[in-house]
């Protein structure tokens, strides 16, 4: 086979980028040892472990130079489209708008793993300044992260068939055989795929990178473990890690806080939470990372849960990993609604894991023994004994959660040793974590309020107990007397929410007093007291906008008996322009309007009270549809939601089937019964149409009238684009009741040479009309074949050519032509012409004069549903006269229309609200958890350099 | 014996208990002839009848849509959910159901979740058309 010489690539990027990851390998690679050899030699030479450092700290800025070169060469080739490179190919494409470049380069699996490697860059720049005497084992430990990332991304084979990596730079032609390749200029014809419609949203440029920076920097305070154990420096490390998990938990947290917020804008299940898998294996290692924390803050303060220190940040590290092998190795299959492409890295991903499982807890069987661990006991009332309890409740949250998540994989290996195994599965996800993390949220609840109060290393517990008596008694009485408050506004709550309730409020009362009463460190507290108050505030949004949810679209009475009671519909027909009323709310769909590529659809709501019939208040809601870029699908419905401080009103809507997809419009559009008629213009003439269906024979008299074409069309539905020709007609048609009339556009449009229609539409009378294509050869004659007659004109001057009176109004010096780009020197005068037509209507033509590089140029001005043709000839300057030419071409006296009488009907739209009351707190409660978490790091922060252990 | 231990015994316990009843919340795969055994809610994978009826007629009822699915063992059966048809519905290259089949042999699904080919990867490569 010969090979072909291409054209038109652009291989310098790919080959940039390729020596970049080899780069990095190498020296990620190269600092790893160096990093290792630095703290192997600590404690023998000072000097050679300093040297080895600074060759650690040189490569490991290799390592971030190649990165970033990599991802500089990426983002080069996604700007530029280069589509030659299948991630471009794959990612963008023309019409891609700027800001979602961004979007574009972590969608795909190889740029996440990218944005991954570029936190732990930054972070690993700040440690090497930062982490004093763990700089060897911390930077070794995230360079042999970096090594193993950018094995990901390799792209290299190892002999015929085993691959290690997928490369950002892979040419498309490398990957795909299409008949396209054979030829050499292939690079032009590529098209962009662009970005899934549904990553075009404001969320998707800020939550992936802030979700990844908390997935990234779990690994700081997990390599601070590392340290601690390789080191034998059992104590040390607790006080970095701790602020490392605290920003860690921040970022994590917000993180996963903005997906919800964009599942909520973006999505049309109406929530922020689905207990989907790849939510769920992102929440674990947070809830992990939490309990981290607070064994943290024990050891720090006692001494005590040093070992649970360890293993909690280690296991919130080796559950991120989990994550990424999971949602990255198509092994979730059906379960999740998300979609997983296969890259064929599963080995690399087992790898990646199995590492950073055998390494850490490898470590810790081998210095278990050195771990401090206090002899006695720590008393029951002492608040670490409790706090240790808290992050034993976490780590069983978690597992349930993982176990449910990882029923695939486990189906898939139990089905590995037993053919015959039936698979299990969740049936109602939602519904199965609720009942289980209820639970977990109670015992949370309960135990952040109780365990606020008691103190570190209680020694007399007893007496302290017998004083705390009365307020926890105070405290106890003012939380029921609020958790019954709350319950008046919470519907059908079972016990255990009775019982959640009284946590949370408790939660709430007790940190309130805490703060304001006890009076021992009251900043430091400060952080614990907002968190624990925002996870309360939190469950209670949850209850009240999970509990009291009300679906608005609901609409009992109007369903036939064809579903089981359970089965219940939350969907409405709205059809246009018909109020409904539901749920005390008179909804209409107003209208809709096209938008670029969106379609906006105005619903109007009036919430009535029932008994004066008044209407309360009323909103608009547009949700609203998005094309794919070539209009032949729905590719998104984005859901509108109005926001009170007490509720929201979520809505989404679906589309009657033939507007979804051009297959379904144009099978609708076949079983169509188009009849032609010719019909005159501006006369109104009378039809008699004949329809069969299953009823029998309908004869409908219809009074058809066209009031005149449009060049271009008038109607908002038609998209001017350069070089179209465009054609409407104003229809107008009357039912025999002769009631309303119906005026309605029919456009025909050419484009690139092909011929479009767009079919003006009348639901009432089941009609839709298309204007025949022969409008375009009635009217339109090539200018050669167009007999120009002169005429010589002065200013204010009359002339009459075949009825056309035609007046010269003078001249306009800045004339404005659609056909004219004016360029610097150019002369450009226009004729103003006023044209009054054999019927009398007024059209105003100007035909421009150029005068161009010493040449001049006639640009001509016409209206042909007129058939009026102006150009300027010459201008006499001395006489003060022009010189025009006016040609005439024939006007069509009739249209020749389609019209069918058997249209479906497809003026309405299938609508879903939901009442959510309460959601704020959800939101306000998880905003203030995170904040807690802020004001910790914070605070950890400014006082970082007098920091003591009181337990020394 | 320490509270340590006491607590990690009951810990143990509140786990234990979990996770049996956790097991017990679960359904399993199933085909057809499974679900009209099962007297509960099933788990069914299949592929969409195209030579069946599909109905999805709005203006009738908004919350009704019938297709038949064949399932991994090549029965066919008719399927109801009270929900608007799901975009792409023809395209889907599996569909993932959870319900179960009553009196009147018909299954009616509380959930579904179809598997599309993704659409913005494995399709056909699109092309310019060529000018000129």
């Amino acid at each position: 086979m010969d090979t072909i010489t291409y054209i038109g690539e652009h291989l310098l990027p790919g080959q940039i980028g390729h020596t970049a990851v080899i780069i990095a390998l190498v020296s990620a690679l190269f600092t790893c040892f160096s990093y290792f050899q630095s703290n192997q030699t600590r404690n023998i030479d000072h000097k050679e472990s300093f040297s080895w450092k600074i060759l650690g700290k040189l490569g490991f800025l290799v390592h971030g130079i190649s990165v970033f070169t990599i991802i500089i060469t990426t983002f080069y080739i996604l700007i530029n489209k280069h589509y030659e490179y299948s991630y471009a190919q794959a990612h963008v494409s023309d019409d891609l708008a700027f800001q979602y470049i961004f979007s574009a380069f972590w969608e795909g699996q190889e740029g996440s793993f990218l944005l991954w490697m570029f936190w732990n860059i930054l972070l690993g720049f700040v440690l090497m300044m930062r982490s004093k005497q763990f700089e060897a084992p911390v930077l070794f430990t995230i360079s042999l992260l970096q090594l193993i990332l950018t094995t990901m991304i390799l792209g290299i084979y190892v002999g015929e068939e085993t691959k290690i990596g997928s490369s950002i730079f892979t040419l498309l032609r490398e990957v795909m055989a299409a008949p396209v390749f054979q030829k050499a200029d292939y690079v032009e014809l590529l098209e962009g795929s662009g970005l899934n419609p549904l990553l075009q949203n404001y969320w998707m440029t800020i939550h992936p990178p802030t979700l990844f920076l908390g997935f990234a920097s779990t690994v700081v305070p997990f390599a601070f473990a590392i340290a601690g154990l390789w080191n034998n420096e059992h104590k040390e490390w607790l006080t970095p890690a701790f602020k490392w998990g605290l920003f860690s938990a921040f970022f994590l947290g917000t993180g996963i806080l903005m997906g919800s917020a964009w599942a909520y804008e973006a999505l049309s299940f109406g929530g922020y939470w689905a207990w989907d898998p790849v939510e769920n294996t992102s929440f674990v290692p947070w809830v992990i990372l939490v309990g981290a924390i607070h064994a943290n803050l024990v050891a720090k303060k006692t001494g005590y849960s040093i070992r649970a220190s360890y293993i909690f940040y280690f296991l919130s590290f080796i559950l991120v990993i989990y994550s990424t092998v999971l949602t990255r190795s198509g092994w979730l299959g059906d379960t999740s609604v998300h979609a997983f492409t296969e890259l064929g890295l599963e080995t690399q991903l087992v790898i990646l894991l199995a590492t950073f499982i055998l390494f850490p807890f490898g470590l810790f069987i081998y210095r278990f023994k050195n771990i401090p661990n206090p002899k006695k006991e720590e008393s029951i009332s002492s608040k670490e004994f409790w706090m240790f309890v808290g992050t034993v409740v976490f780590l069983f949250s978690s597992i349930l959660i993982l176990y449910s998540t990882s029923l695939p994989l486990i189906n898939k290996i139990v089905k590995y040793f037993n053919e015959d195994y039936i698979g299990r599965a969740i049936s109602d996800p939602i519904e199965h974590y609720n009942r289980y993390q209820i639970w977990v949220a109670i015992l949370i609840g309960i135990l952040s309020g109780f365990a606020q109060l008691l103190r570190y290393r209680e020694k007399n517990g007893n007496s302290y107990l017998k004083k705390m008596a009365k307020p926890f008694g105070v405290i106890f009485a003012i939380s029921l007397l609020f958790t019954f408050l709350i319950n008046l506004w919470i519907q059908n709550p079972t016990w255990q929410h009775h019982l959640l309730l009284f946590a949370s409020t408790f939660t709430i009362i007790s940190n309130l007093y805490f703060i304001f009463s006890l009076d021992k460190e009251k900043l430091n507290s400060l952080a614990g007291v907002v968190a624990h108050i925002g996870f309360a505030v939190m469950m209670i949004g949850i209850m009240s906008s999970g509990l009291n949810k009300k679906y608005i679209s609901s609409n009992p009475q109007a369903q036939r008996n064809l579903l089981p009671d359970n089965l219940l519909g939350t969907n409405a027909l709205l059809f246009e322009n018909s109020p409904l009323f539901l749920q005390g709310y008179e909804v209409t769909y107003l209208k809709d309007t096209l938008r670029g590529n969106m379609r906006d659809f105005l619903i109007s709501y009036k919430e009535i009270d029932i008994e004066s019939s008044e209407v309360i208040d009323s909103f608009v809601l547009t949700p609203n549809i998005q094309y794919d870029n070539k209009f032949t699908n729905v590719a998104a419905y984005n859901p509108s939601t109005k926001r009170y401080w007490n509720k929201d009103i979520f809505t989404h809507i679906n589309l009657p089937p033939s507007k979804t997809n051009i297959e379904s419009a144009q099978a609708e559009e076949d079983s169509l019964n188009y009849k032609s008629y010719q019909i005159p213009i501006n006369e109104t003439l009378t039809i008699l149409d004949t329809t069969r269906d299953e009823f029998g024979e309908t004869i409908k008299k219809l009074n058809f009238n066209i009031a005149g074409l449009n060049m271009p069309p008038k109607s908002k539905e038609y998209t001017p684009q350069d070089g179209d020709i465009a054609i409407g007609v104003d229809v107008a048609v009357q039912g025999a009741n002769k009631k309303k009339k119906h005026n309605e556009e029919a456009i025909v449009i050419v484009r690139d040479g092909m011929v479009f229609h767009k079919n003006a539409s009348i639901p009432n009378l089941a009609m839709k009309i298309k204007l025949n294509e022969k409008i375009l050869d009635d009217i339109l004659t090539p200018d050669d074949k167009i007999k120009y007659q002169q005429i010589r004109m002065k200013s204010g001057q009359e002339a009459n050519i075949n009825g056309y009176v035609i007046t010269f109004d003078g001249f306009n010096k800045k004339p404005n032509h659609k056909d004219l780009k004016l360029e610097p020197n150019d002369i450009a005068v226009s004729a103003k012409l006023r044209i009054t037509s054999p019927e009398g209507r007024i059209n105003l033509l100007e035909p421009v004069y150029l005068i161009r590089n010493n040449q001049s140029f006639n640009l001509k001005d016409f209206k042909i549903t007129e058939g009026i043709h102006t150009k300027l000839k010459t201008i006499l300057p001395e006489k003060g006269e022009v010189v025009l030419e006016i040609g005439v071409t024939p006007k069509p006296n009739t249209v020749l229309l389609e019209v069918a009488t058997n249209a479906y009907r497809n003026d309405y739209i299938i609508l879903e609200a939901i009442e959510l009351p309460g959601i704020n707190l959800f939101w306000i409660g998880s905003v203030l958890m995170l904040i807690g978490f802020l004001i910790g790091l914070v605070l950890r922060m400014i006082k970082k350099r007098n920091e003591s252990y009181a337990w020394r | 014996m320490k509270k340590i231990h006491i607590l990690a015994i009951i810990m143990l316990c509140l786990a234990g208990f979990l996770f049996v009843s956790t097991t017990k919340g679960l359904t399993t795969y199933g085909s057809f002839a499974d679900a009209k055994k099962s007297t509960g809610v099933i788990k069914l994978v299949g592929q969409l009848a195209k030579d069946k009826p599909m109905s999805y007629n709005p203006t009738v009822d908004p919350n009704y849509f019938s297709f038949f699915l064949k399932d991994q063992e090549g029965i066919q059966k008719k399927v109801v959910i009270n929900r608007p048809k799901p975009q792409d519905f023809e395209r889907a290259e599996q569909i993932v159901l959870t319900g179960q089949i009553e009196k009147d042999d018909v299954f009616y699904a509380s959930d579904i979740l179809t598997k599309c080919p993704s659409k913005y990867k494995d399709e056909e490569l699109q092309l310019r058309e060529q000018k000129g």
